[in-house]
């Protein structure tokens, strides 16, 4: 049977794989997908600062608020870092984003193991921010993923036309005046959202996953982007409610894991499938 | 009709210095050159696509480019961009309506007729729900004009449309952009055959570090001239007999 918190669960995570799924998409298509990884690792070390800043301000260690606002700035800030560093001194995008992605997780850990030697740090859980532990999910956690998640879808379908215009063709936007800039910066906010409201689904590293691997599946089919991120989104949901049930199947399997593992099923499935569609139209 | 001039200031790193030209309307006129001379950097130059604001001052139509964006359309090398992208014929000429009503109004159903028409002045009305990326070379350069139609643009800057594109794939381009000239559109491409700049433009801008030659391609191309310039500048190219 499924209980009141299986339903919670499921529901989270359905949400979460839809908004991800879609956004992925548009950060796919802007070729920024590794700037999403660095987002997820650089937000270890503000959810540590902001257990630290909870200690010491007497708000509580695991205050929600306090431990999404800390993960928000520094994601964002490492985010952001990537464009301006990759330019610099010729590094390039996958210099900088190695090294953006490193730095942080670095500073996490050692955050992190400062957080444990605290005697409340210790049974505070952030262990788990590392894969997710979806299975935890308390109400509150489902309030704020689905704000967070309607914003994002709201300033989706806002901005659409114009994410559109710049991944495909910068220098022509930039021609037509479109605010290439101010959507590129919006992009990595709705971002930072999506990783934000995925650490408890899936921890600081797996929440990579859903946001490129549906967005990496749906686009192995025609379509517009508005298509594909449609598509995206409802990849990710059947994937999210895939990984759930798995989990509560086999108990010892992490929810995280559980969908991304899911999700990575369906991108090689759908792979395998297509290249024998090509091959057919081929010979045909 | 004077449609622009511009210059570039005298700068160290400037690779195209002191360039002056004024463009008619409803004419042809071809950016030629050798490789490295600066034909695109002058043309991405002119449209503020340059990490660094050139100096001197470029006019579109009397006015700054800021003031004159929905008259002006670039087309940019077939090569710089990513074929893949989830988008089909149609979807892309519907982004020239949309960079001429601006990004957040909707297109809607005029927006589409416009995105159509444009596809069938390049030939491709057949093909609008084809994905981009299955379309020939040739089909995807003419796209790419399709889009800048679509925003009903006066003034057409293409880098290098000629790039990669078989006999067949050049002569239908060379007549939409002739049939766009004689709608009184303005078009300045980068172009490297200069036996097709000949045979079909109206001019040429010979650019080589600055503009080194312009006018009537017959006396500005004509063999003493080209081996003075190419001889300058660097080695011949193959297609300049």
């Amino acid at each position: 049977m499924i209980g009141a918190n299986t339903m919670l669960v499921l529901a989270g995570c359905a949400l979460f794989g839809a908004v991800s799924g879609a956004t992925g998409t548009f950060v796919l298509a802007r070729r920024r997908a590794l700037v999403s990884d660095v987002a997820g690792h650089a937000a270890l070390p503000g959810v540590a600062l902001g257990f630290l800043l909870g200690e010491v301000t007497g708000l509580g260690g695991r205050s929600p608020a306090l431990l999404v606002l800390c993960a928000t700035i520094t994601a964002l800030f490492a985010a952001l870092c990537v464009a301006p560093l990759a330019r610099l001194r010729r590094l390039g995008d996958d210099g900088a984003t190695a090294t953006m992605l490193a730095g942080s997780f670095g500073l996490g850990a050692a955050l992190l193991s400062i957080v444990q030697s605290h005697a409340s740090g210790a049974q505070g859980g952030l262990q788990t921010l590392l894969l997710g532990s979806a299975a935890a999910m308390r109400t509150s956690d489902v309030v704020v993923l689905t704000v967070l998640s309607l914003i994002v879808v709201a300033t989706l379908t806002v901005l659409a036309r114009g994410l559109a215009m710049v991944a495909f063709d910068e220098e022509h936007a930039r021609v037509a005046g479109v605010p290439v800039r101010a959507l590129d910066f919006a992009l990595i906010v709705l971002l930072v959202a999506c990783v934000v409201a995925g650490l408890q689904v899936a921890g600081v590293v797996l929440v990579v996953a859903f946001i490129l691997t549906p967005a990496a599946t749906a686009r192995l089919f025609a379509g517009s982007l508005r298509v594909t991120a449609l598509r995206a989104a409802m990849l990710g949901t059947a994937t999210a409610v895939a990984g759930v049930l798995a989990s509560r199947v086999l108990p010892t399997f992490p929810t995280g894991s559980a969908m991304t593992l899911a999700a990575s099923l369906v991108f090689f499935t759908a792979l395998v499938l297509h290249r024998k569609h090509k091959f057919a139209e081929r010979i045909a | 009709m004077r449609n622009f001039s511009c210059g570039y200031g005298a700068r160290d790193a400037d690779v195209v210095r002191d360039a002056s030209f004024t463009l008619e309307s409803g004419s042809m006129t071809a950016l030629v050159g050798p490789n490295g001379a600066g034909k695109s950097t002058l043309l991405k130059g002119l449209l503020g696509l340059l990490p660094v604001t050139p100096s001197g001052e470029a006019q579109f139509f009397g006015h700054p480019l800021t003031a004159m964006r929905a008259r002006v359309a670039f087309v940019p090398q077939r090569a710089e961009i990513d074929w893949n992208f989830p988008a089909s014929a149609l979807d892309v000429a519907t982004m020239g309506v949309a960079a001429r009503l601006g990004v957040f109004r909707r297109p809607g159903r005029e927006g589409r007729t416009t995105a159509m028409r444009a596809l069938a002045t390049v030939g491709l009305e057949a093909f609008a729900e084809t994905q981009i990326g299955e379309l020939s070379g040739g089909q995807q350069q003419r796209v790419l004009v399709a889009r800048a139609l679509a925003a009903d643009a006066e003034l057409l800057l293409l880098d290098e449309p000629f790039a990669n594109a078989d006999m067949a794939a050049s002569t239908k381009l060379l007549a939409t952009l002739r049939a766009l000239a004689h709608e009184g559109r303005t078009i300045l491409a980068v172009h490297h055959d200069l036996a097709s700049v000949r045979a079909h433009f109206d001019r040429a801008i010979v650019v080589a570090g600055a503009i080194a030659a312009d006018g009537q391609p017959r006396e500005v191309l004509d063999p003493s001239q080209l081996a003075k310039i190419y001889g300058i500048a660097g080695s011949p190219e193959g297609n300049a007999a």
